[in-house]
């Protein structure tokens, strides 16, 4: 410590009163400003301040979990970790510098006040270290910005470009500027100490008092100039993020609801507008979104489709959107259709997005256009004919659907009043001769434990849970299917569905509440929660081996419904589990996600043999899946790339095989 | 030169069930479904009026009962649907006689219709409706161009591709590799109960040539025959095909 009687040498010889209504005017003009711009930004999107201040204070209840990923950084140093840190340091610089600005501020009320200041002695001393450190942190950080935009030149546009860099120089100006004042003020106190080390470093450059003044100007106004000109700069993403993160409640397995097909039958008004064709069908809230994006490709890079060779980045995609956005284009000529196609909707990129873009509302909503243009090809007919002649995803007559289940004790629904435990076989599990032995070995497991007797199935009754046709972009045919079942639902007064498929567990539980909100009060569940649950209250038990599994976790249950445990749980109780590089939430899509399984989009590589590849690293004989989709693409991969020798069990199987 | 065009829509069962003891159909409760090579007619009127203007107009004989899938048709882009009810049983002889009787009301240019029904397989529709209406006929055509009052269109033979052209108005029949046709969505199939839709009365028939003796399903035995280990399955399916 110097010297007790230090404080913050505020103004330093300049009048104070001249210099606060300097000083407050151009803060009430940055507010002013920035306001204004803000505006004008929002109304070129449709967006009224009033609407966009009240997204954000009304929905304050977000406030926590934004301002703990931001704070943490979570996003941002998953991935590009050099980008990340660098962002890091940017933002608490800035925050450090904010909140030494307030403390400059206080201290001054208070001094009016009560005539004496606070901000002195170790409390300012410290305060300053921090600042010094902070002037350097921000400079840095500024060039690693300057280093960023030259690196992403060819994607970001070039107006942006020019803006963020005279932007980002700003904030090296700032910090330089910042240093030189106090090195200046602490220099002419004539103290040395390492506290103010920034005035050592800077002792060699003799300022004349004029020289000062005319720096300190340019210091406070640019500082309020930047801050008025967030809007009109990439800056805005961070208030942007903001409102991406507060204006969906929807959990990641949802898709937007474009209309309400049971309203419009009612009404009898068909004509909607459904999808986007042209950039102007991209509206308000929703072009924000886009205009969030700072091209930092955390989307692409775990993104699978980009990594097969599709013809899909996400991040070039949502650039694209986006510089499109004002032109009023129509987005298929910019725009291929295979992009939009490639995508499997494993989530992956919306997961990574710091500034929460859902790239995968983007790409239905320009399916659903496609659906609504009626131009896709012939396999992706061919499940839209499947899909409303026979009410199932494969096309094949319901005749005797399931039937065999009633001669493993599974009861038939239409024969019982009211069904505790609905087994919704799913398309695949009831005419895909593999999965239906994922369904045989868990009506197994449930004879094991005796309570096969609880369960039911539907058996004709049964028809597709939708997922297929609203992932395709066939909306209307997923909310008939959706509201045709859930009728049957009512009807047996189902209390609890079991499903095999991650994916009809999603849509159950995610996206049926939204066709009828009855749905809420059933509880849906996975078969290996079930499986998990009767391990757990010992209803069935099983041996361990020293085999090495390995979990591929299915995007549907892990990554959209953060179900990863159960899984685990079970595993580890029949052998040794192995990790792959990517799993649980973080997981890698086996490309059949997104009604990617029933059509096919060129790619260099598929993606079930890099995921099988990744999967095979871990050294296990067996991976464990957990859905009929995984189960029928990693079979193929493990056939092609490794003749079949490396596994691909279901976790039915493995503990029905384990079952003591 | 923009063309008025009648297209063809023929509603047949859906998935036909079979009674096992009797090896008999039974169509209680089966939907219908818009036929096949129907839905490759529909599909190159709808491209024919897209590209050249006029209209496009489905007409069918069936019931009121099949309107879905006149809908359908609409959805495809059709402006508009003709419904001729008293439709009982295939009776190609009859039926171009109805088709007949109401186009030559009114002014056309193309009557288009697949080539042949995917339920019946008698082909005899375009030949005969090009005889009554006096006018030439295109059969089994994979593409058609047309320009002003000449069609050329491409068929496809065993060996050939022959081109020919004809004058307009004309008769013709595609087949099913003309084109893919569009599936509309349920929206569209909805709001195509917007779109004008005539439902009539078929003139009587003149008399039945035709009888239905006998319809029964192919009498198929399986070997029931599993083989559990797959490694020798060829090797094993080899020794029965031989034996057999």
């Amino acid at each position: 410590m110097i010297t007790e009687a230090l404080c913050y040498p505020e103004y330093f010889n300049l009048p104070r009163s001249y210099m606060m209504l300097a000083v407050y005017l151009s803060a009430s003009l940055s507010v002013v400003f920035f306001f204004w711009l803000l505006e004008i930004r929002l109304k070129n999107d449709d967006v009224s301040l009033r609407e966009f201040l009240t997204l954000i204070f009304k929905k304050y209840k977000g406030w926590a979990s934004y301002l703990s990923d931001v704070l943490t950084h979570r996003r941002l140093l998953k991935d590009r970790k050099t980008g990340g840190i660098s962002h890091f340091f940017m933002v608490y610089a800035l925050l450090l510098s904010f909140i030494g600005t307030l403390l400059v501020a206080f201290n001054q009320y208070y001094e009016i006040i009560t005539g004496s200041a606070i901000f002195c002695g170790y409390f300012f001393e410290s305060y300053s270290f921090i600042m010094d450190v902070v002037m350097w942190v921000l400079f840095a950080s500024s060039i690693g910005g300057l280093v960023a935009i030259y690196m992403r030149r060819y994607i970001v546009p070039k107006r942006d470009i020019v803006f963020n860099s005279f932007y980002l120089l700003g904030f090296a100006y700032l910090a330089i500027t910042g240093a030189l004042l106090e090195s200046f003020r602490i220099n002419s106190l004539g103290i040395s100490s390492y506290y103010f080390f920034n005035a050592m470093i800077f002792n060699f450059i003799k300022m004349s008092y004029p020289e000062y003044l005319g720096i300190y100007l340019t210091h406070f106004e640019l500082a309020f100039i930047l801050i008025a000109l967030i809007p009109e700069t990439s800056v805005f993403h961070s208030l942007l993020s903001l409102t991406n993160y507060l204006k969906e409640e929807r959990s990641s397995g949802e898709l937007r609801k474009p209309f309400d097909l049971k309203e419009i039958m009612e009404k009898g008004t068909f004509d909607v507008q459904v999808g986007i064709n042209k950039t102007s069908d991209i509206k308000g809230f929703d072009r924000l979104e886009l205009e969030a994006c700072m091209h930092c490709y955390r989307c692409q890079d775990v993104c699978p489709a980009y990594a097969a060779g599709r013809p899909l980045s996400p991040t070039q995609l949502i650039t694209d959107l986006k510089n499109g956005i004002n032109k009023d284009k129509n987005i298929w000529d910019f725009i291929q259709e295979d992009t939009i196609w490639s995508c499997t909707t494993c989530g992956a990129c919306v997961e990574a997005c710091p500034v929460y873009i859902r790239h995968t509302d983007y790409i239905v909503d320009s399916r659903r256009a496609l659906v609504m243009n009626m131009k896709l090809d012939e396999k992706k007919n061919t499940l839209l004919l499947s899909l409303s002649s026979q009410e199932n995803a494969l096309g094949l007559p319901n005749q005797e659907r399931n039937s065999w289940l009633s001669e493993e004790g599974i009861k038939k629904a239409s024969e019982v009043n009211s069904v505790e435990n609905l087994l919704w076989v799913g398309c695949m599990g009831s005419f895909d001769p593999e999965a239906r032995d994922i369904v045989k070995n868990f009506v197994e497991v449930l004879k094991k434990a005796g309570i096969q007797g609880d369960y039911a199935y539907l058996g004709e009754e049964e028809t597709c849970c939708g997922d297929p046709a609203r992932r395709l972009g066939e909306e209307s045919k997923f909310q008939d299917l959706a509201l045709k079942n859930i009728e049957i639902f009512k009807k047996y007064n189902v209390k609890n569905i079991i499903t095999i498929c991650p994916h009809g567990y999603n849509t159950f539980k995610n996206e049926y509440p939204k066709i009828d909100p009855w749905i809420k009060s059933v509880k849906v569940k996975h078969y290996s929660e079930v499986i998990q649950e009767l391990l757990e209250k010992e209803k069935i038990k099983v041996k361990k081996s020293e085999e090495v599994l390995t979990i591929h976790d299915p995007c549907y249950l892990s990554r959209h419904n953060g179900i990863t445990e159960p899984q685990r749980l079970v595993l580890k109780k029949v052998g040794n589990v192995k990790e792959p590089a990517h799993s649980g939430k973080d997981t890698f899509c086996c490309g059949a996600g997104g009604s990617n399984y029933w059509y096919e989009v060129k790619e260099s590589e598929k993606i079930s043999h890099l995921r099988f590849k990744e999967l095979k690293d871990t050294g296990a004989s067996t991976v464990v899946v957990l859905c009929p989709f995984c189960n029928a693409m990693l079979n193929d991969a493990s056939t092609v790339l490794s003749d079949g020798k490396i596994k691909i069990k279901d976790i039915a199987e493995v503990v029905k095989d384990s079952l003591t | 030169m923009q063309y008025n065009t009648y297209v063809l829509i023929k509603a047949i069962y859906e998935d036909v069930k079979v009674d096992p003891k009797t090896l008999e159909p039974s169509t209680v409760g089966v939907k219908f479904k818009m036929e096949d090579i129907s839905r490759n007619a529909v599909e190159e009127a709808v491209r024919i009026k897209e590209k050249h203007g006029g209209k496009a107009i489905g007409l069918m004989f069936g019931n009121e009962q099949q309107s879905i899938i006149m809908r359908e048709a609409l959805a495809m882009g059709l402006d508009e649907g003709i419904i001729i009810k008293g439709y009982s049983m295939n009776d190609p002889i009859y039926t171009s006689q109805v088709i007949y009787e109401k186009l030559r009301e009114m002014p056309w240019d193309i009557l288009i219709m697949g080539y042949s029904s995917a339920d019946a397989y008698t082909a005899q529709l375009a030949p005969r409706l090009s005889s009554m209406l006096n006018v030439p006929l295109v059969g089994n055509a994979v593409k058609l161009e047309f320009n002003e009052k000449k069609v050329v269109a491409t068929k496809s033979l065993d060996e050939y591709m022959v081109r020919i052209e004809s004058d307009v108005p004309v008769v013709i029949s595609v087949a099913q590799e003309i084109n893919t046709p569009r599936i509309p969505p349920l929206l569209q199939i909805m709001a195509a109960s917007k779109k004008p839709l005539k439902i009539e009365e078929a003139p009587p028939s003149k008399g039945t040539y035709y009888k239905v003796l006998e319809h029964k399903a192919y009498v198929s035995s399986r070997k029931k025959i599993i083989f559990e280990d797959v490694n020798k399955g060829v090797e094993e399916i080899s020794k029965v095909l031989k034996s057999s």
